[in-house]
């Protein structure tokens, strides 16, 4: 442990030399004198109160569609719900998911319920999107970025009672949201509370083709509390219990019985402790997740099986931010203890045969404590340097003697647990000048293999027809990162160019192996993750805003990526050249707006890991929304049309190519008692 | 006080040490008892109180029915017998040897190549010589041996037209993972012949035909082991159900007795054991 922490001191002090050379660099080349604080986008707002409403052309949309539209992040998308975000074109093993910095793990090893299944957008206030090594504080193994859910809290206030009411239709899909949120605040007590239903049948795909298992059904239960016990200290408690039920994965072969989430925290704050020393947070958490699959549905099943996963995990953090002369830190040590657990039941055709039983996931438990430190460094108004560095110590294996002794037959020489070291550095150097903002920034850090990757068994991958298998012995992956950017505001325009660029060391994927035999009948063949050599990753987006005559907005993006392998072969799932216009009319409570969205061909696909050619698509859609006032009460309404031309149309994210909604008709109602 | 608590830590000892003939039978499963004259031979198995076609770990108690007392020093022989219609054979069998340990417990086994029914049985002799008693035969007749539902027992002829008598040992209770892999490979000499066979290989490919034929990575075959007079080898077995182990028994020299490799066309060896767990 001692040893390993001090590599990790030294590895972080080279890291750190390296940085400040380039930082330095940076500020010789922009020396101006004009003055502007101005962040790029890096959180966006969403939810129910945190949201201006008008701004929201569908406001009770589900997760997967607000997260969609966050910079840096897409959705591979298996059905109709429960999509799972990537960051930088990097997805589950490569990211973080937190809501309020408590760790989650999805319990399917089929990625069926990303983290972000378990929540209910109209309780958030809003998500933090952390690019690259940075991400986010909390986060563990996340060399890709993070994606932080912060959820509503009405906070100590004067005396104030909000009640709304949500009720949503969409006509594809007969999708109905109704739901209730109230957020109560006091100078010594506050609560949040929602409760949210959402149920859709079958959605159509353009030219009125049905998608058949794409039906899906949710209930969320939320609450939030705060006792304010002095002045300084409070209490702060979630409880978040999410259920979704008989949800549909047309891209897969078996759907979803229940999805079931627990989720619960409890933490201790203290705040303007001295002038150093701002505030101090301490959370203890838990969570419960149970997933079980189902495929009774299916016609023509080969063969049936029972598949329940869980995930449990038990964690705190302890944080601990203030500013000494110019440096605004955080200091933060978190650790977080997860049991993953997935079997297979398989039931043969001749019934006479005994059930064949193993474990996918043979019950790996994960232990991880780490330590974080943040510096804001605030050279002067118009230069910021940031440095964030992390140690972790890890300890991971599999509790199940017989999982263990499965994996042996493959990894005769492996232990059953083993530890590992990991660590991040991170710099970013800050810039302004009149108003044009420029950030560079540089980050090396490592993550350890998923459990997955580490212990997976026999996990059919529907998208390449393989059949995965882990490899306890492989070792971290390292990133090199480096990226930079570009705003430029105006009061009527602005432009902003980003570029961010990965270079993977030890980089973890499957490869076949023909010396293994497949399970799933009619399987490719058995892939096992290794390291490969070297990998990278280039993204870039450019943004452009233009306001005119008043009341007009009009937004432009163009993002592009590139995902390389050691031999120069595409990565899967690294997205195409794509676009995006809106024009928008906002005149006070009156909204409107059109938008186009759309991707060329995708070229760079990956052959080997199941993707084919990606046609080149795009569509329109359209809303308005006005804000009404009857008295007291103040309904507000929006109605649209997505996919207003009825496009049949898969974009590269989408598993098997199942085609994306066709046109689809809503109206939004929100209403403030 | 020391002295106290050493000679009740000795006498409590001694207790425990108290081996009674009953403890040295404990778990087993009594298969048969036969009288004759002053002596009762108790016979047992480990798993079941059944005679099976194939591999059978016997472990027999004498009993001297005047004294009272298990007959501690003695030696045993066997003889099976199958009486049929038209002719009579034997079978492979051990010689029986004193359990390492014990006081009053003898094993060995046999390897019955059929089962008993109406017409055809099996008879076992049971001989006990000693210094006074020089012969107490008993004879079980018959003695019912049951077939197996699930194969682990195979009898061939091979190429040098020789029959062989092939039967599994180990593993009785399968799991997923590794397992030994025993068996005891034989060869018909004459009726009443049955010969061990040394040196042969006898090469094994788990399948799940209810898995697409699924096989597992890392098995190691069956080789001579000259101090047991046992072939044994690795199985892994990826996960519980009905496996097939699909067997070819090659000669010293490397040429193939019987068995067939696993193909795309060839899904099963004419030869393979079971197992299902």
């Amino acid at each position: 442990m001692n040893w390993n922490f001090k590599i990790v001191i030294i590895k972080a002090a080279l890291c750190t030399g390296c940085c400040f050379g380039l930082n330095l660099l940076a500020i010789a080349q922009n020396k101006t004198d004009s003055i502007k604080s101005r962040e790029l986008k890096e959180v966006v707002v969403t939810g129910k109160t945190g949201l201006d409403s008008i701004h929201e052309s569908k406001p009770l949309s589900s997760m997967d569609e607000h997260l969609q539209k966050l910079s840096n992040v897409n959705l591979i998308k298996r059905g109709g719900y429960a999509w799972e975000p990537t960051i930088n074109n990097m997805a589950t093993e490569r990211i973080s998911v937190t809501i309020d910095g408590m760790k989650i793990f999805c319990a399917c090893t089929d990625r069926m319920d990303p983290v972000t299944s378990y929540v209910e957008i109209l309780n958030l206030d809003n998500i933090h999107v952390g690019s690259g090594l940075a991400g986010n504080l909390h986060s563990t193994n996340s060399i890709g970025g993070g994606l932080d859910l912060k959820l509503q809290k009405a906070g100590f206030h004067a005396r104030k009672l909000n009640v709304t009411l949500n009720s949503a239709y969409e006509t594809n899909g007969n999708y109905r949201i109704i739901g209730s949120g109230l957020a109560y605040s006091s100078l010594k007590f506050y609560t949040n509370a929602g409760v949210f239903y959402r149920k859709s049948d079958d959605y159509k795909a353009g030219n009125n083709s049905t998608v058949n298992f794409s039906q899906f059904e949710k209930l969320n239960l939320f609450t939030n509390f705060g006792y304010r016990l002095s002045a300084q200290k409070s209490i702060e408690g979630t409880v978040i219990y999410d259920v979704a039920s008989n949800v549909g994965y047309p891209a897969l072969t078996m759907d979803v019985k229940s999805a079931k989430g627990f989720i619960t925290s409890l933490s201790y704050k203290q705040e303007n402790i001295s002038e150093v020393l701002f505030s101090w947070e301490t959370k203890l958490y838990f969570n419960n997740i149970i997933h079980i699959m189902d495929d009774t549905k299916r016609p023509n099943v080969a063969m049936h099986m029972d598949m329940p996963g869980k995930s449990r995990t038990a964690g705190y953090y302890s944080s601990l931010s203030g500013r000494v002369g110019k440096h605004n830190f955080v200091i933060s040590h978190d650790s977080y203890y997860n049991q993953s657990s997935a079997e297979m039941t398989m039931y043969p055709k001749d019934a006479a045969n005994k059930p064949m039983f193993m474990y996918t996931w043979p019950d790996i438990r994960t232990f991880n404590a780490g330590l974080t430190l943040d510096d804001r460094y605030i050279i002067d108004l118009k230069n910021t340097l940031q440095l964030t560095t992390k140690a972790s110590f890890q300890r991971d294996g599999v509790e199940s003697t017989f999982g263990y002794n499965t994996l042996q037959m493959y990894y005769p020489d492996m232990t059953q647990y083993q530890n590992r070291g990991l660590w991040s550095v991170s710099g970013k150097y800050t810039h302004y000048l009149k108003d044009i903002q420029l950030k560079a920034g540089v980050g090396c850090g490592t993550r350890a293999p998923s459990p997955t990757e580490a212990y997976g068994f026999y996990l059919y991958n529907s998208f390449d027809n393989y059949e995965y298998i882990g490899d306890p012995q492989l070792k971290n992956e390292s990133s090199v990162e480096g990226n930079i950017a570009f705003a430029l505001t105006k009061p009527t325009y602005s432009i902003s160019l980003d570029g961010s660029y990965f270079y993977f060391s030890n980089y973890i994927v499957g490869k076949p192996n023909t010396s293994l035999s497949t399970m799933t009948i009619g399987a490719s063949g058995v892939k096992v993750y290794q390291n490969l050599n070297h990998a990278t990753i280039f993204n870039a987006n450019l943004n452009t805003k233009y306001i005119f005559l008043k009341y007009f907005h009009w937004l432009n993006h163009l993002g592009y990526s590139l995902g390389q392998d050691n031999k120069n072969n595409p990565l899967p799932l690294i997205a195409p050249f794509s676009y995006s216009t809106s024009l928008d009319y906002v005149n006070k409570k009156f909204s409107a707006g059109v938008d186009l969205q759309g991707a060329t061909k995708q070229t760079n696909f990956s052959a080997e890991y199941g993707e084919d050619l990606t046609p080149a698509y795009f569509i329109v859609n359209t809303s308005v929304g006005y804000d009404f006032i009857f008295g007291h009460v103040a309904p507000t309404v929006k109605i649209g049309i997505e996919n207003v031309l009825d496009r049949k149309y898969s974009t590269y994210a989408d598993w098997n190519n199942i085609p994306r909604k066709g046109r689809n008709v809503y109206i939004n109602l929100k209403i403030n008692l | 006080m020391l002295g106290l608590t050493l000679l009740l830590t000795a006498c409590n000892k001694d207790e425990v040490n108290e081996v009674t003939a009953a403890d040295e039978v404990a778990g087993l499963q009594k298969v048969d008892t036969l009288t004759k004259g002053n002596y009762t031979f108790y016979i047992y198995k480990k798993d079941t109180g059944n005679l099976v076609v194939g591999y059978n770990e016997v472990y027999i108690q004498l009993k001297n029915n005047v004294t009272g007392k298990y007959v501690e020093d003695a030696t045993l022989s066997w003889k099976p017998l199958m009486h049929m219609t038209m002719m009579s054979h034997a079978c492979p069998y051990s010689t029986i040897s004193k359990v390492a340990d014990t006081k009053t417990l003898y094993k060995g086994y046999f390897i019955f190549i059929m089962a008993s029914s109406d017409m055809d049985y099996w008879e076992v002799s049971y001989d006990y010589t000693s210094g006074k008693d020089t012969l107490a035969e008993v004879t079980n007749r018959p003695t019912v041996v049951q077939s197996t539902g699930k194969i682990r027992y195979k009898s061939f002829k091979g190429v040098d037209n020789t029959s062989y008598f092939l039967a599994l040992v180990n593993p009785t209770s399968p799991k997923v993972g590794t397992n030994d892999i025993k068996a005891y490979l034989y060869k018909k000499v004459d009726m009443l012949t049955f010969n061990p066979v040394q040196n042969y290989t006898v090469e094994i490919d788990p399948r799940m035909p209810d898995m697409d034929n699924h096989t597992s990575p890392g098995n190691v075959n069956l080789t001579y082991d000259s101090t047991t007079g046992l072939y044994s080898g690795k199985l892994n077995l990826t996960m519980t159900g009905y496996w097939k182990i699909n067997l070819i028994v090659r000669d010293a020299s490397n040429t193939i007795q019987k068995g067939d490799p696993i193909t795309g066309t060839t899904t099963a060896s004419s030869i393979y054991f079971e197992l299902e767990f």
